[in-house]
């Protein structure tokens, strides 16, 4: 329990320039801490009690600003509630106008992201310490597993050709986009956690239902019968092993609170994995010049600012780690996205719209600039009083991203398209294998997801 | 009761200099006694007493220095300086004479 009092006080202070004065004053706070802990445990607390009364008597350190934190209470419900409207016009907008629904869709989570964000904000404030961190952790899994069921009903209407897939998951993304608007909503109001556990519980089985009909078992089938009837490339097969081990090392971590040497093995394992992997995709031209030119440089760039920031050593392992599962679990989905295999290429295709790909891909800028904005957007409010080494830790991942949507788009595109003429026929869009490795890599998120679940999730 | 937090808030500086006076002592221990003699009315966070203590420093009233703790932890030990001893008598002058202009006021015992 103590190291979850000096990780409460390192969160506490994280956003602060770690100066020599700021190092002590955490000492110090921590030693109190423990001191006021142990009495606790003494007059007979037990020890999460003993913690959360512990806590209680930190306080703020931080002088009040004119920042989200202090928006009034009715200036958040309305805003929820605007969310909520604004939603619900997302898929007659998306089925109607296609790209521009895409866009729509970007801009709503954003919003999401914003409006809840005020909420938390207030959580804070009052030192509603359990909750913030409960709905913070919350917050984060969702996000992520909205943005990757996203891509997957979409994925699998056009690698599987079956449209009632697609409304089914169309059906179910939408319940659960509702559940999630609904949970931000009541949270704002100020409900009890026993409510909020209620429809968290809700929106789980809906989801399990989700992944588990929709990926677990058109994917699965798709994936074991393709190996039965084809030759597939083994290495395609072990980069969806090393996907798996990178987005179940990552659901460990983002289950816990502290690091333990349980998990941090796990992660270590996949890395090694990972990166093993990388030197030997070296023999193939796709993935061994996209991961090796694009992805290890700026791994370690990133690695090594982020090492240079951080004050202990675990927390400069757990930096790099993150960093490297980040992007690893990413990357797949970005490739998928934008190369030539992108959701966004059929639905332009589908719906006429006169943008083409290939040597033509300049004619995608004005998208390239919308989400460039948008995550630039997002990362300056994520990081508004964040001290400037952040800023430019964020700046140079935002341009990253931005170059690799570029980069491997015009590689992809080049390499399996050739001209604008074949995104017509989609048998020539996706070599059989890649979209064996895609449906691999669906089952490996299904798997993780299902474990996941089990594990018991500690905030 | 509604009066105690908002008194001892303003005069949180003056009371950890008294607490010094008696001896050096450490961040959790000042609160603790703080919030003992108040009969736990008055439960002074981190925040406030490291703002306080903060005050007191930059006015060299008080000066700081580490120490070994319990569990391999440190403790920042604080004490009065001369200067704060100074100061804490001149407050306490004061204390006497704004307690008796307060029981007349608050207690209605004053004269028209």
């Amino acid at each position: 329990m103590k190291d979850k009092l000096k990780e409460y006080v390192e969160k506490e202070f994280e956003h602060v320039k770690q100066t020599k004065e700021i190092l002590e004053l955490k000492e110090e706070v921590y030693g109190n801490l423990c001191d006021q802990y142990e009495e606790f445990i003494q007059v007979g607390y037990d020890k999460e009690e003993a913690y959360l009364e512990t806590i209680k008597s930190v306080g703020s350190f931080h002088k009040p600003d004119s920042s989200l934190a202090y928006f009034t209470r009715r200036t958040t419900i309305v805003l929820s509630i605007f969310s909520i409207f604004y939603a619900l016009l997302i898929p007659t907008v998306f089925f109607l106008i296609g790209i521009y629904g895409i866009i729509i869709q970007l801009l709503s989570v954003l919003i999401y992201v914003i409006f809840y964000s005020v909420g938390l904000f207030r959580k804070l404030e009052k030192l509603d310490t359990k909750n913030y961190y409960l709905l913070k952790n919350n917050l984060k899994i969702h996000l992520f597993y909205f943005v990757t069921m996203f891509i997957f009903p979409i994925s699998l209407l056009f690698n599987l050709g079956s449209h009632y897939i697609f409304y089914l998951s169309f059906v179910l993304i939408f319940i659960l986009l509702v559940s999630y608007l609904l949970i931000f909503f009541i949270d704002t109001l100020w409900i009890t956690e026993g409510d909020y556990k209620v429809l968290d519980y809700i929106k789980k089985h809906l989801e399990i239902i989700y992944m588990g009909v929709v990926i677990g078992i058109i994917s699965s089938y798709d994936f074991f019968s393709s190996l039965s009837n084809y030759n597939v490339n083994p290495l395609y097969l072990v980069l969806g092993i090393g996907l798996f081990l990178l987005s179940l090392s990552s659901l460990i971590m983002k289950s816990m609170t502290h690091i333990t040497k349980t998990n941090l093995i796990i992660r270590i394992i996949a890395y090694i994995y990972f990166l093993g992997l990388s030197i030997l995709s070296i023999y193939d031209i796709l993935y061994g010049l996209n991961v090796i030119i694009l992805l290890l440089p700026f791994s370690i760039l990133y690695g090594i600012s982020l090492y240079l920031k951080r004050q202990s050593k675990a927390q400069k392992i757990t930096s790099i780690l993150n960093q490297i599962g980040f992007i690893g679990i990413q990357f797949p989905l970005i490739l998928y996205f934008v190369g030539g295999l992108s959701p966004f290429a059929y639905l332009l295709y589908f719906t006429h719209t006169t943008v083409y790909f290939g040597p033509y891909f300049y004619k995608l800028f004005p998208f390239v600039i919308v989400v460039g904005v948008l995550i630039c957007l997002l990362v300056w409010i994520q990081f508004k009083k964040s001290p400037i080494e952040q800023k430019i830790i964020e700046t140079i991942k935002t341009i990253f991203y931005i170059f690799l949507i570029d980069i491997i788009h015009h590689k992809l595109i080049t390499l399996f398209m050739g001209n604008k003429d074949t995104i017509r026929s989609q048998s020539a869009v996706i070599p059989y294998d890649i979209k064996i490795t895609l449906n691999a890599y669906f089952v490996m998120i299904f798997i993780t997801y299902l474990i996941f679940n089990k594990i018991k999730v500690k905030y | 009761m509604r009066l105690v937090g908002e008194f001892l808030r303003g005069h949180t500086e003056t009371v950890i200099l008294s607490i010094l006076n008696n001896g050096d002592n450490y961040g959790y221990e000042i609160s603790k006694i703080i919030k003992n003699a108040s009969k736990g009315i008055f439960n002074i966070t981190q925040a406030t007493l490291y703002n306080a203590l903060k005050r007191l420093l930059k006015e060299e009233l008080i000066t700081n220095y580490w120490k070994d703790g319990l569990n391999g932890t440190r403790r920042k030990y604080y004490a009065i300086t001369e200067k704060g001893k100074l100061v804490l008598e001149e407050c306490r002058r004061d204390w006497h004479l704004i307690r008796h202009f307060l029981n007349d006021l608050i207690g209605g015992t004053y004269e028209r």
